[in-house]
């Protein structure tokens, strides 16, 4: 859709391979450049050599600790979230065919903090791999609720979509509920969140990933039923494909993706609803290019809104979900101006 | 190369900040006691040692089993508390947090941000030998500290008796007497205190937070603990912990007027009106005794909130003055 009309039909080469450049070289290029501005800059500032030097572990032992210990596997982490965000927005957005669907705005992440909130109010030292587990099956019963309260012999995107902003309301009044009744424990150990990425390592990479690995395959797995049942209920069951199983399927895919964000990131806003559109503007509807170039977008949004985090009032941080919101917020209100 | 740099100078500061505390007006070593002239003798040369032999295995205040390889040069002391340790037993640390202010040496320590996020770069940054990290407002660290690969100490007070265990850990940590020399006094001086506190003992409220908005100390916060040592009555005694930190009750303004304090000590945690101003001009506190005898006194937060440990012997003759200005003095 954004490919010159006036391009030549003798050649179509030539315009696709420049469309192909930009819609796929220019999101890698800027996720790479995400990685590496994310290891060289935070609280001091490293050298590309020195950059390299300590992933290789040829350099300094200083230089092997903050790169290789303490700025790599928070930058994997934020590309896992944002890729995981990202491609469970596509998917939700595609099941409810509504553009502000996201797994923030039909309370996943909200239902997964809310699992977190309270394994956290039962034991403050809760170890970090039993949440990502306790995340996704807070964010799979909310999917459970959002997709039970919307069925009606059947699930329209319409009314999926408002239970989903109806159990966001109460899952998040939950939490809060949770905060203001806790002590200071149990509240220092709930800010993480708020979303963010403080004094996240290896440990929590090595049980994030599976999560974020299955979710993404599961998403590129099912993106020609996505695509058939983007022609509506009833031409997608003519074409021959069981439409309340693609979405229970396309659903819980997404939780699973905003659970294990939730475990790494705490709740980060927005992503999940404006990277898809981003997407879309690049590659158009096809879900089977949309989801993957969603990853790599979501990706590098939030490698680059953690690395601004770090570095804006070093050495304190501000919260992820902060910076993501800030960004979001405009682009959302700038959507509705503009799709309504 | 640069290590060695680091090291010598920590060594240097280290030595110059012992000589001068032994000579300081530190009112522990002044206290005329018979074991304080040998041992502060000794700590002003830059080699006195607590006998600690390298490698070493502390337990900490964790409970955990810390390995310190050699004798820490260059220590990263990462909340208020763990700071003020630090220089208490007469060493430097490379950091601090933002919000420490005591003592005035820590302030050229490298800034790591604040306590419940300091920066784990910067930390790494300062090559330290030793981390010492808070027991109390630290314990969610664990995992993020001992992946820098540098042994981490916890040292911190919740409670009176933690003080002395968190000095005596930190001294074989670092190899100094000046721990030991802390605990004991400390322990003598409550002793000292608990000898001379009159058998009526003072009725106290301990208040905290805002004139609007305050909760008050239990006997089990580290503030209600010490005034506890310091002979006091406390009238929050047996209220359930309600608050949003451990050891405080949300009372109701009846009970507290009911209950009729003689004394009342306020921590205020936020800038502008303090808490003993605001009930001194509220109408209904006017018949409470503690208002009519002015007897509210506003108590630092550093000392008895912010950084709860260190400067614990300062704190508990505060507290023993207020409550009992006839036999300790004003």
């Amino acid at each position: 859709m954004i490919a010159p009309a006036a391009a030549p039909r003798t050649t179509p080469t030539r315009p696709r391979i420049a469309r192909d450049v930009m819609a796929w070289g220019v999101p890698v290029a800027l996720l790479v450049a995400a990685v590496l501005l994310a290891l060289m800059f935070g609280a001091t500032s490293l050298s590309p050599a020195r950059v390299v030097d300590g992933l290789l572990d040829r350099g300094t032992p200083l230089d092997r600790t903050i790169v290789y210990e303490i700025r790599l596997p928070r930058v994997l982490l934020a590309l896992a979230v944002g890729a995981s965000l990202a491609a469970s927005g596509t998917l939700l957005q595609g099941v409810t065919r509504n553009p502000l669907a996201d797994p923030h705005v039909l309370g996943l992440t909200a239902a997964g903090a809310l699992g977190v909130s309270i394994a956290i109010k039962i034991s403050a030292d809760i170890p970090q791999p039993v949440l990502a587990p306790v995340a996704a099956m807070g964010a799979f019963s909310g999917a459970a609720l959002v997709y039970g309260m919307s069925w009606r012999g059947g699930v329209s995107p319409v009314r999926l979509a408002l239970s989903g902003v109806a159990v966001a309301a109460l899952f998040t009044s939950g939490i809060t509920t949770l905060l203001v009744t806790s002590n200071l424990s149990t509240q220092n150990a709930l800010a993480w969140l708020a979303g963010g990425l403080f004094g996240r390592g290896w440990d929590d990479l090595h049980v994030t990933w599976p999560y974020v690995a299955g979710g993404l395959l599961a998403a590129v797995l099912l993106s020609r039923s996505m695509n058939i049942l983007a022609l509506g209920d009833e031409p997608a069951r003519s074409l021959g494909l069981s439409v309340e199983r693609t979405r229970v399927l396309a659903v819980a895919t997404a939780a699973l993706l905003a659970g294990a964000s939730v475990s790494a990131a705490g709740m980060v806003a927005f992503v999940g609803l404006v990277i898809p559109h981003a997407g879309r503007f690049l590659v158009g509807d096809d879900h089977r290019k949309l989801i993957p170039l969603s990853a790599i977008l979501g990706a590098a949004l939030v490698i680059y809104a953690d690395l601004f985090a770090r570095v804006v009032v070093a050495p304190t941080e501000i919260p992820l979900g902060i910076v993501t919101a800030a960004v979001g917020a405009p682009f959302l209100l700038y959507l509705v101006r503009s799709k309504t | 190369m640069h290590r060695y740099w680091k090291a010598a100078l920590a060594l240097a500061a280290a030595a110059s900040l012992i000589a001068a505390t032994a000579c300081g007006d530190d009112e522990n070593d002044t206290s005329g006691d018979a074991t304080a002239a040998p041992t502060t003798a000794a700590s002003a040369s830059p080699t006195a040692a607590a006998g600690t032999t390298y490698p070493a295995t502390v337990t900490d205040m964790l409970g955990r089993s810390v390995e310190i390889p050699a004798e820490p040069v260059s220590i990263a002391a990462i909340s208020p508390t763990a700071v003020e340790f630090v220089y208490a037993v007469g060493e430097t640390s490379k950091t601090r947090t933002k919000s420490v202010s005591f003592p005035a040496e820590a302030m050229s320590a490298k800034d790591i941000g604040s306590a419940y996020q300091p920066s784990l770069e910067l930390i790494a940054g300062e090559a330290p030998d030793l981390i010492v990290a808070d027991s109390v407002l630290q314990p969610q660290l664990k995992n993020d500290l001992e992946a820098l690969n540098v042994p981490v100490l916890y040292v911190g007070a919740s409670a009176f008796g933690d003080v002395p265990r968190s000095f005596r850990i930190i001294g074989e940590a670092l190899n100094t007497p000046k721990g030991e020399e802390m605990a004991t006094a400390l322990e003598d001086q409550a002793a000292d205190i608990e000898a001379k506190i009159p058998a009526t003992k003072s009725k106290v409220l301990i208040v905290n937070g805002t004139p609007d908005d305050f909760f008050a100390a239990l006997p089990e916060s580290y503030v209600g603990d010490l005034a506890r040592l310091a002979g006091a009555d406390n009238l929050a005694a047996g209220q359930p912990s309600n608050a949003p930190f451990p050891g405080y009750t949300k009372l109701s303004l009846e009970t507290i007027v009911a209950s009729a304090p003689e004394v009342v000590l306020a921590i205020t945690a936020a800038p502008g009106q303090t808490i003993s101003e605001g009930l001194a001009a509220n109408p209904a506190w006017a018949d409470v005794p503690a208002v009519k005898n002015q007897r509210i006194h506003e108590i630092d937060a550093q000392i008895f909130l912010q950084a709860p440990g260190p400067r614990a012997a300062e704190g508990l003759l505060t507290l023993a003055k207020l409550l009992y200005p006839e036999v300790f003095g004003q």
